[in-house]
C-alpha cells in the first residue's frame, strides 16, 4: 500500500506543473496517438492449462411449470433449465438437484404414478430421464424422437405400471406438428412403447395436457382449440392395453373450438355422488368430469360435467351448439393459472395482477389474496389439500397453508434482470403498454443489474431485483428494479430482500387509463468498505402520456419527460437488529444542472475503497464527494434510539469538471447548455485520487480524464486522449488505470505510458445504449486482475441479421501488467452483471438466463458450496425419512378402520406442530460464514426454542 | 404472503434553520421574572442558595430549610426558593456596622456564614439570628466566606489581604493560611471533596491549594509550596466556579471566562461574550444571554426537585433590584396549557366537544375504575381479546389513502383540497402523478367541485415549493377546462387571478434573474483582478 500512496504522491508531484504547462500535454498527445498502434485485437486464450475455475452454473429461473409436491408433501419439485431441484418443505432447503446433461434443458417433469420416489424428467433433446430422487440415481433413459412439451403421468386401469402422457412437436415440411403421446413403462420388459394418441391438426401449438381418471380422458388445449380424448367403452384385458393400435383406438376425440385464448387449463374427475346421478351412472359412466380454464382477458370458464354435456349434444342435435360455461370474470390481467381444489367446492386462480382468488362454487363467494408482489405464474394444490404452492414472477415459489393462507415454505431464486430469448407460447393480449412501447428493438430489452459484493459478508451479494419478470409479456426494455435482494452466491441461497424505493407492492398497477405503472428504477448501488453503509441511486420518469399536455409538438415530449425525471440518492445504514438497511439520507435530484432543467441524471457512483464516503457524478457535470456528518439540532447532537448521534449524508465537495463547448448555432445568444451523456468515476486502491472522466455526444475532446485528490477534491492532474470514445467504466488497479471504452486501455499512472490496448470487436449493430447496458469492467484488487465483459455475436452472423437470441458475452480476465489475458470465458447469453469478490480473487458472472458462475483462481479455496453443485448432502437422512413416508403412503394405500384412526391421529399431531418459517430457521443458522457463528450449545437452544415452544391457539 | 398495506409516506418539505436555538428555548422558559427591590437600593452583591450545593455529605444531613441568602451592604436576606418570600433577615444594628460582603447558608440551613468590610468573619444561627462565632483575622475586607461541601464545621474565607483562610468552627483561629496572592483575593471556593481550594485574585492569577501543605507566612514572598497549581490570565479574576465532578474549574477574568482542566493543568477553553467585566458565575444546564436593566452584580441558579432541575434563576443587580425568573416543571407547564385549552373552548362554546375528546383519551371503563363496580377486571387482565384491533390500525390513515387505494382518485384530491392540509395535498397530488391519474383525478368536474383546486392553486402557486407539481396541475386544469372559459363567472374570475399570479411570479423570477446577471457581472471582475 506504501507502493501505492508513493505512486499517488509521485503522480501528484508530477502532476502539478504539467497543469501549467500546457505545451507538455500536446506532447504528450502525440505520443497517445502514436500509442494506437498498440490497440490490437485481444489474443486467443489457450483454453486448457488455465489456472483459473470456472464453476458450473449456478442459480437460473424457475421454469413455468407447475411445482410437484412430493406424496407426503415433504419436498417440492422446482426445475430450472439446468435440472430439477429437490427442496424441502420443512426448512426452504435445497435438498438435491437432478441436473439435466449439460448440453440439453429441463422441459417438464412429473411424479411417477406407482413409484413416489421416482420422477419422469422431459428434456428439449426429446429424452424423458427417470430419476429415483431419494438416492439421485438415473434409472432409465427413454429417447423420444421429437421434443417434449409436456409430460402427464398415469396409471392405467387395470395396469401396474406407469403410462407417461406427452406432448411431442413433430418437426415435418409444413411446420410443427403437435402430437399426443402415450408410452407404456414396462418394468419387466426394459422397454418401452410409444404411441401417438392424437395428431393435433392446427398450426398454434398444444400448450395444456390433463389426464384422468387412469387415462380414461385426456383433456388438452392449444389456446384457441379444446381437446377431449375419451375411452367409453372399452373394456380389454391387460394384454390389449400394450397393444399399442388398441390402445390408441380406445380413444374417440371431439374437439372444441374456443373463442377465447386459452391462457391456463385444469380438469377433475369425481364420481357421482346424489342420488339422481347414481341411479343414471349407469347410463352416464360413474365419473364426472370437471373443466375450468382462464382466459387472456382475466375470465375463467367452468364446466361441470363436460364430457357428458358433449356426449349430449352429439346425440341431440337440436341442443345449443355452445357448452354453455359458468364464467366468472374478476381478473384484472390474463389468468395465469386456475386449479380445481381437491374437494371441488372452490377453484383457485391466480392472474397477473398478483391476486390469487379462491372462488366457492356453491356460493360464488370470492376470497382474495392480494398485493403479493408479483405476478403469479402457477400454482399446484398439495396432495393432501393442505398447501397451495405458489410460483411468482419474482422468481420465488411460497406455500402457503390453505386454511389461514399464511406461507409457510419460500423458496425464492436469484431476482436478478431475467430476458428470455425464446418467446413464450401462451397467448397475449396487446396491451396500452404493449403497443406503445419506447423501443422495437428486443435487444434493448437487455439491461444491467446493479449489483455489488458486501465486503463485511463476502458471501453475499446485493443485487436490485424488479418486483416481477414475466417473460410472456412482451417489452423491449428491462423491468425497473425497485428491491434488494441479497443473494448468497457460494450456496446459491436468497437471503434477504427488502424495498429500496417507492413500488407498486400494494397499490394497483394500472393506471386509470389501464397503463401498466413502472416502479422507480435502481440504476446504481455501492457499499462502503466496512459494509455498514449502502448507497442507491433510483430514477423515475412520468410516462409520456401524462405530460404530452405540456407540449404543442410531439418532439418534445421527450425532453418534458426528462424535465420532471425524479431522482433520489439514498444512504442506508445497515441495522443489526432489523437486518435490514435503514435510510439514513435522501438527496433529491443530486445533479440537477442549474442551467439545463432537462441535464439531472446521475451517471456514475463509487464508494470510497478505505473510508466510509461516496463520490457521485452527474449530468450536470459535478463530481460531488458524499461523507456522514453526526446530525446536530441547535447545537447538540440528536441522538437515535439507543442514544447514538444520528447521521446524515452530507455533500463534503463539490467539484465542476470541464464545461462543455456549445454545439450548434454559434449565433444564438443563448445556446442551449449541452450535457455530458456519459461520466465515469473511479478511485484509486488506496483512497487518494479520485479519477472522473466524462463524455458528450458529440466527441469534442475524447478522452480528457481528470485526476483528483480525494480527501480535498482539488484537481491535480488532467490527462488528455486517454481513450478515444465510447466509454464504458474506468477503474485502477495499483499503478494501473484501466479504461473500458470501444476498446480496452491499461495505462502506468506512474510513468504515463500505455501498458497495453485491445480492440474489442463489439457487433457494429449494437447502438451505444445497448453496447452500455453489455459491457462492464470488474476490478479484484486482492488478485490484482480485471474483467472485462463485451457483447458478442457468433462470427457467422456478425453485422447480418440476427436477433437477440444469437447474444453473448466474453469474459476476459487480465492481469494488467501483462497484456495477455488468463483466461476469455462466452456465457451463453449476454451479462447482467459483473462483480468482483471482495476479499477473496474472483468474479461473479451473472447473465440474463438469471443464471451465474463463479470465475475465481485455481489456487483460491473459494467454489461454489457442495448445495450449489448437488453434492448428496443429505442422502442418508432424507432416504430415512422419505422411506418412513413411503411406508405411510402405501398405508394410505389400503383402506382399513383402524388405519383411519391412526391416521387421523398423526394428522391431529401434525396439526399441532408448529409452523416454524425457514426465514426464523435462517435467522439462527445464517448470521455470516460458519467461523462467526455463536457456540453451538446457544444455536441448539435457539432451534428447540422455536420447535419446542407449546403450540398456542 | 400479501405485503402489508402501509399509508401513503407524505412529501417531505425542506427543513429551514430553526428560528431559536434549543438553548434560547430553554432559557425563554424561565418566565414569569418577579422583582424584589432591596432596602435602600442597595447593590446586591451576592446570592448563594443552599439548595444549590452539589455535593451531598456522607453523615446524612437533611436540611430542615433551605434559603436564598441574598447579601446586600446592610442587609442579609433569606428567601425560601418555595415561596420566594423573605423568611429572615440579618442587620447589623448600631454605627460601626461595615457592610456585608458574602453569605452562605450552609446546607442545613442552621449556619450562615459571612465576611465583612472590616475584615471579619461571622456565623449566624439562622434560627435565632444571634452571632454564633466571629473571626478577626483578616486585616481587610472580606470578599468570599464558603462552607466545605463535606464537612459541616468548615469553612474558608478569601479577603483582600491576599491570604486564604481556612475556619474550624468550634476554634478559635485559623485552621490554615494560604499566602501568596499579591493582590486582593476576591473569589475562591472549595474544588470537589473540599480536599483542595481554588481562589482568584487581582493579581490575575487562579491559584488552587492543598490545605494540607503548610501555607507559608505573610512574610514569605516566594509561593508557597501549597500552591499547587496556578493559572495566569490576562486581568484580574473576578469570579471563579468549580463545575460538578471537580475537574473542571472556570474562571472569569476581565470579559473573558476561562475554562481551565485540572487533570491536564491547561486551559480548555476561552469564552468571550460579554462586553463589561463578567461579576458573577453560576452552573446550569443551559447557555443564554438575558438583558438586564442595571449592571449585574451577582447570580446564582436555584435548583429543585430530585432531578436537581433549573428552578429559578435569580440576579442581583447594582441598582439593587433582585429579578428571580422562575422556569415551570413540566407537569406544572402541560396542566397550564390544559387548563388554557378547557377555557378556551368554554369561551367558544365547544366544551362538549372538547369533553368528549377527553373521554377519548381516558378510554373506556375508566368510570367503572372510579366507582369500583365488580364487572371491572383491573388492568392486569389475563386475556384481553380485542376483536377490533386490526381495523383500528387501518383507521388511522387518512382518508385520501383510502380513497387512493380503491382507486377513487378524483375523490381522494377532493378530500385532500377539502382538508386543507398543504403537505396533504401535495402528498396525493404527488401521488397522483405516480399513478398516471392526475388527469383523471382533475377531469369531469363542473365549476362547483373545481373551485377548491382552483383556490388552492391561487394561495400557492407564488410558492417556489413544488412548483412543478403546481404548474402541472395549473397547465392540466387549462388543457382540461380551457374550452368552458366564459361559462361560469366564478370560474372565470379564478382563471383570472391564476394568470396574475403567474405573471406576477415570472415578473419576479425575471427581476432575480437580473440580479443574479448583476451580481455574476461583479464576481467576473472580481475574478479578474485575482
Amino acid at each position: 500500500m506504501r507502493r501505492q500512496e508513493k505512486e499517488a504522491e509521485k503522480a501528484a508531484l508530477d502532476a502539478t506543473p504539467q497543469v501549467e504547462h500546457p505545451r507538455q500535454i500536446t506532447i504528450k498527445k502525440g505520443t497517445h496517438f502514436d500509442s494506437d498502434v498498440d490497440v490490437k485485437d485481444v489474443p486467443e486464450v489457450p483454453s486448457r492449462g488455465s489456472s483459473w475455475n470456472i464453476s458450473r452454473p449456478a442459480g437460473g429461473r424457475f421454469l413455468d411449470h407447475d411445482p410437484v409436491f412430493s406424496l407426503g408433501e415433504k419436498y417440492l419439485f422446482l426445475a430450472t433449465k439446468r435440472g430439477v431441484h429437490v427442496y424441502s418443505t420443512a426448512d426452504s432447503l435445497l435438498v438435491r438437484t437432478l441436473f439435466a446433461n449439460p448440453n440439453d434443458t429441463v422441459t417438464s417433469y412429473a411424479l411417477s404414478s406407482t413409484n413416489p420416489n421416482h420422477i419422469y424428467v422431459a428434456h428439449s433433446a426429446g429424452d424423458i430421464i427417470l430419476w429415483d430422487w431419494t438416492s439421485g440415481g438415473e434409472v432409465l433413459t427413454i429417447p423420444s424422437k421429437w421434443a417434449i412439451r409436456a409430460v402427464t403421468i398415469a396409471k392405467v386401469h387395470r395396469t401396474e405400471y406407469d403410462t407417461i402422457f406427452t406432448i411431442e412437436s413433430e418437426k415435418t415440411k409444413n411446420g410443427v406438428r403437435d402430437h399426443i403421446v402415450a408410452r407404456h413403462v414396462l418394468w419387466k420388459a426394459a422397454k418401452t412403447t410409444e404411441m401417438s394418441l392424437y395428431r393435433w391438426k392446427r398450426d398454434d401449438p398444444l400448450l395444456f395436457l390433463k389426464v384422468l381418471d387412469g387415462g380414461n380422458v385426456i383433456f388438452a388445449a392449444s389456446a384457441k382449440e379444446l381437446v377431449v380424448g375419451s375411452d367409453g367403452h372399452h373394456h380389454g384385458d391387460s394384454d390389449d392395453e400394450l397393444d399399442p393400435i388398441k390402445f390408441k383406438e380406445r380413444y374417440t376425440w371431439r374437439e372444441q373450438p374456443s373463442t377465447v385464448d386459452i391462457t391456463c387449463l385444469d380438469a377433475e374427475a369425481r364420481p357421482r355422488h346424489t342420488d339422481q346421478d347414481v341411479k343414471r351412472s349407469d347410463k352416464l359412466g360413474q365419473m364426472k368430469y370437471n373443466l375450468v380454464y382462464g382466459d387472456a382477458q382475466g375470465s375463467t370458464y367452468i364446466y361441470e360435467d363436460i364430457l357428458h354435456k358433449m356426449e349430449q349434444r352429439e346425440q341431440n342435435k337440436k341442443l345449443e351448439k355452445s357448452l354453455k360455461p359458468r364464467v366468472d370474470r374478476w381478473h384484472r390481467e390474463a389468468v395465469s393459472t386456475v386449479k380445481w381444489s381437491l374437494d371441488s367446492n372452490y377453484v383457485i386462480s391466480g392472474g397477473k395482477e398478483t391476486v390469487l382468488v379462491l372462488l366457492q362454487l356453491e356460493t360464488g363467494k370470492r376470497q382474495n389474496l392480494p398485493h403479493l408482489t408479483s405476478a403469479i405464474l402457477s400454482l399446484t394444490v398439495s396432495p393432501k389439500g393442505t398447501s397451495y404452492a405458489v410460483h411468482l414472477a419474482d422468481n420465488s415459489v411460497m406455500v402457503l397453508s390453505t386454511s389461514e393462507l399464511q406461507p409457510k415454505t419460500n423458496i425464492p431464486g436469484i431476482q436478478s434482470l431475467f430476458t428470455s430469448t425464446t418467446p413464450s407460447l401462451l397467448p397475449q393480449v396487446p396491451t396500452i403498454t404493449s403497443l406503445c412501447q419506447v423501443s422495437d428493438d428486443p435487444v434493448d430489452a437487455f439491461g444491467r443489474t446493479p449489483a455489488v459484493n458486501n465486503p463485511h459478508n463476502p458471501n453475499h451479494l446485493l443485487l436490485a431485483v424488479p418486483a416481477s419478470q414475466d417473460n410472456s409479456v412482451d417489452i423491449n426494455s428491462p423491468a425497473p428494479a425497485p428491491f434488494l435482494q441479497t443473494f448468497d452466491a457460494f450456496t446459491g441461497r436468497h437471503v434477504t430482500r427488502q424495498a429500496l424505493s417507492r413500488n407498486l407492492a400494494i397499490t394497483a398497477n394500472i393506471g386509470p387509463d389501464l397503463t401498466k405503472l413502472k416502479e422507480p428504477n435502481v440504476t446504481h448501488i455501492q457499499i462502503s468498505a466496512n459494509g455498514q453503509w449502502l448507497s442507491t441511486v433510483e430514477e423515475w420518469t412520468p410516462p409520456a402520456a401524462d405530460v404530452d399536455f405540456t407540449v404543442y409538438t410531439k418532439d418534445k415530449v421527450v425532453s418534458e419527460q426528462k424535465r420532471r425525471l425524479e431522482t433520489y440518492l439514498k444512504f442506508w445504514r445497515w441495522d443489526q437488529e432489523s437486518d435490514q438497511w435503514v435510510l439514513e439520507t435522501r438527496v433529491d435530484l443530486p445533479h440537477q444542472s442549474p442551467n439545463n432543467p432537462v441535464a439531472n441524471r446521475v451517471f456514475d457512483l463509487v464508494a470510497h475503497p478505505r473510508l466510509t464516503a461516496f463520490a457521485t457524478t452527474g449530468q450536470d457535470g459535478v463530481v460531488r464527494l458524499w461523507t456522514p456528518k453526526t446530525r446536530l439540532g441547535d447545537g447538540t447532537v440528536i441522538r437515535g434510539a439507543k442514544g447514538e448521534g444520528a447521521i446524515s449524508w452530507r455533500c463534503s465537495h463539490s467539484i465542476e469538471l470541464e464545461n462543455i463547448p456549445a454545439v450548434g448555432d454559434a449565433g444564438l445568444d443563448f445556446p442551449a447548455v449541452p450535457a455530458p451523456t456519459k461520466a465515469k468515476l473511479a478511485y484509486s486502491n488506496d483512497g487518494s485520487i479520485l479519477v472522473a472522466t466524462q463524455e458528450s455526444s458529440k466527441a469534442y475532446e475524447a478522452g480528457l480524464v481528470h485526476f483528483f485528490d480525494a480527501a480535498t477534491g482539488t484537481l491535480k492532474y488532467s490527462e488528455p486522449a486517454m481513450y478515444l470514445g465510447g466509454l464504458i467504466d474506468i477503474g485502477f488497479l495499483g499503478r494501473y488505470f484501466i479504461i473500458l471504452s470501444d476498446d480496452l486501455r491499461v495505462w502506468d499512472v506512474v510513468t504515463n505510458k500505455l501498458i497495453y490496448g485491445f480492440k474489442l470487436r463489439i457487433p457494429h449493430k449494437l447502438t451505444p445504449m445497448q453496447k452500455t447496458a453489455m459491457s462492464y469492467l470488474a476490478l479484484n484488487v486482492s488478485s490484482n486482475t480485471f474483467a472485462i465483459a463485451v457483447p458478442k455475436t457468433n462470427a457467422g452472423t456478425a453485422d447480418m441479421l440476427w436477433g437477440p437470441e444469437d447474444l453473448f458475452s466474453t469474459v476476459t480476465i487480465f492481469n494488467p501488467a501483462r497484456p495477455d489475458p488468463i483466461i476469455s470465458y462466452d456465457t451463453a447469453s449476454p451479462l447482467t452483471a459483473l462483480v468482483s469478490l471482495t476479499g477473496t480473487s474472483g468474479f461473479v458472472v451473472l447473465d440474463a438466463s438469471a443464471e451465474y458462475r463463479i470465475l475465481s483462481p485455481k489456487n483460491s479455496t473459494m467454489s461454489l458450496s457442495s448445495t450449489v453443485n448437488g453434492e448428496p448432502l443429505q442422502i442418508e437422512a432424507v432416504k430415512e425419512e422419505e422411506d418412513i413416508q413411503m411406508e405411510e403412503d402405501d398405508d394410505d394405500a389400503v383402506p382399513g378402520a383402524e388405519r383411519g384412526d391412526d391416521e387421523d391421529m398423526v394428522d391431529l399431531m401434525n396439526d399441532e406442530k408448529r409452523v416454524v418459517r425457514p426465514e426464523q430457521l435462517a435467522g439462527i443458522f445464517d448470521n455470516g460464514p460458519s467461523f462467526a457463528l455463536p457456540p453451538v450449545h446457544e444455536i441448539f437452544k435457539s432451534v428447540v426454542g422455536l420447535y419446542g415452544k407449546k403450540a398456542t391457539a | 404472503m400479501a405485503a402489508e398495506v402501509t399509508p401513503l409516506e407524505q412529501v417531505r418539505v425542506p427543513v429551514a434553520p430553526s428560528a431559536l436555538t434549543a438553548d434560547q428555548k430553554y432559557w425563554a422558559s424561565f418566565s414569569s421574572q418577579l422583582l424584589l427591590p432591596s432596602q435602600n437600593s442597595a447593590p446586591i452583591i451576592n446570592i448563594y442558595s443552599s439548595s444549590a450545593s452539589q455535593y451531598k455529605s456522607a453523615s446524612s444531613v437533611t436540611p430542615t430549610s433551605s434559603y436564598i441568602a441574598i447579601t446586600t451592604s446592610q442587609r442579609i436576606q433569606l428567601l425560601s426558593p418555595q415561596t420566594l418570600k423573605q423568611v429572615k433577615s440579618i442587620t447589623r444594628g448600631g454605627t460601626n456596622s461595615s457592610p456585608y460582603h458574602s453569605a452562605q447558608v450552609r446546607r442545613d440551613g442552621r449556619i450562615c456564614i459571612l465576611g465583612t468590610d472590616s475584615g471579619q468573619v461571622q456565623t449566624y444561627d439562622t434560627n435565632s439570628r444571634a452571632i454564633l462565632k466571629q473571626w478577626d483575622e483578616h486585616k481587610q475586607p472580606v470578599w468570599v466566606t464558603k462552607w466545605h461541601p463535606k464537612d459541616l464545621i468548615g469553612a474558608m474565607s478569601c479577603s483582600d489581604d491576599g491570604t486564604v483562610r481556612l475556619w474550624d468552627l468550634p476554634s478559635e483561629a485559623s485552621t490554615w493560611k494560604g499566602y501568596g496572592h499579591r493582590d486582593y483575593v476576591r473569589c475562591g471556593t472549595f474544588l470537589g471533596d473540599g480536599n483542595l481550594i481554588a481562589t482568584g485574585s487581582y493579581d490575575q492569577t487562579i491559584r488552587v491549594w492543598d490545605p494540607r501543605i503548610d501555607g507559608g507566612n505573610s512574610e514569605g514572598n516566594t509561593s508557597s509550596r501549597a500552591t499547587v497549581m496556578q493559572f495566569k490570565l490576562k486581568a484580574p479574576v473576578e469570579a471563579i466556579l468549580a463545575l460538578p465532578g471537580g475537574n473542571t474549574l472556570v474562571g472569569a477574568a476581565g470579559e473573558k471566562i476561562a475554562v481551565l482542566d485540572l487533570v491536564a493543568g491547561r486551559p480548555l477553553h476561552s469564552m468571550q461574550n460579554h462586553q463589561k467585566t463578567i461579576t458573577s458565575l453560576a452552573v446550569a444546564s443551559h447557555v443564554a444571554g438575558i438583558k438586564y436593566p442595571s449592571p449585574v452584580l451577582s447570580l446564582d441558579v436555584v435548583t429543585a426537585g430530585p432531578q436537581k432541575e433549573d428552578r429559578h434563576l435569580c440576579v442581583g443587580t447594582q441598582s439593587g433590584l433582585l429579578s428571580i425568573r422562575t422556569r415551570l416543571t413540566e407537569s406544572v407547564m402541560k396542566a397550564r396549557k390544559e387548563k388554557e385549552k378547557e377555557m378556551t373552548a368554554l369561551m367558544e362554546g365547544k366544551i362538549d366537544e372538547y369533553d368528549q375528546r377527553q373521554q377519548k383519551k381516558k378510554g373506556r371503563g375508566w368510570e367503572k375504575r372510579l366507582r369500583g363496580t365488580k364487572d371491572y377486571i383491573g388492568e392486569g387482565a389475563d386475556i384481553i381479546i380485542d376483536g377490533d384491533a386490526g381495523r383500528k390500525r387501518g383507521k388511522k390513515g387518512a382518508t385520501w389513502d383510502v380513497a387512493l387505494r380503491k382507486l377513487q382518485y378524483g375523490l381522494a384530491l377532493d378530500l385532500a383540497v377539502n382538508s386543507g392540509d398543504n403537505i396533504g395535498i401535495l402528498t396525493v397530488l404527488t401521488a397522483l402523478v405516480h399513478r398516471s391519474a392526475l388527469k383523471t383525478a382533475l377531469s369531469d368536474r363542473d365549476s362547483h367541485t373545481l373551485k377548491p383546486i382552483l383556490k388552492w392553486l391561487n394561495k400557492h402557486i407564488m410558492n417556489m415549493q413544488f412548483i412543478r407539481l403546481k404548474a402541472d396541475t395549473a397547465m392540466l386544469v387549462l388543457e382540461l377546462y380551457a374550452e368552458r372559459i366564459g361559462e361560469n363567472l366564478e370560474f372565470d374570475e379564478q382563471i383570472k387571478e391564476l394568470h396574475n399570479k403567474v405573471r406576477q411570479s415570472c415578473e419576479v423570477a425575471q427581476s432575480c434573474l437580473g440580479t443574479l446577471g448583476m451580481i455574476s457581472l461583479l464576481e467576473a471582475d472580481g475574478g479578474s483582478d485575482r
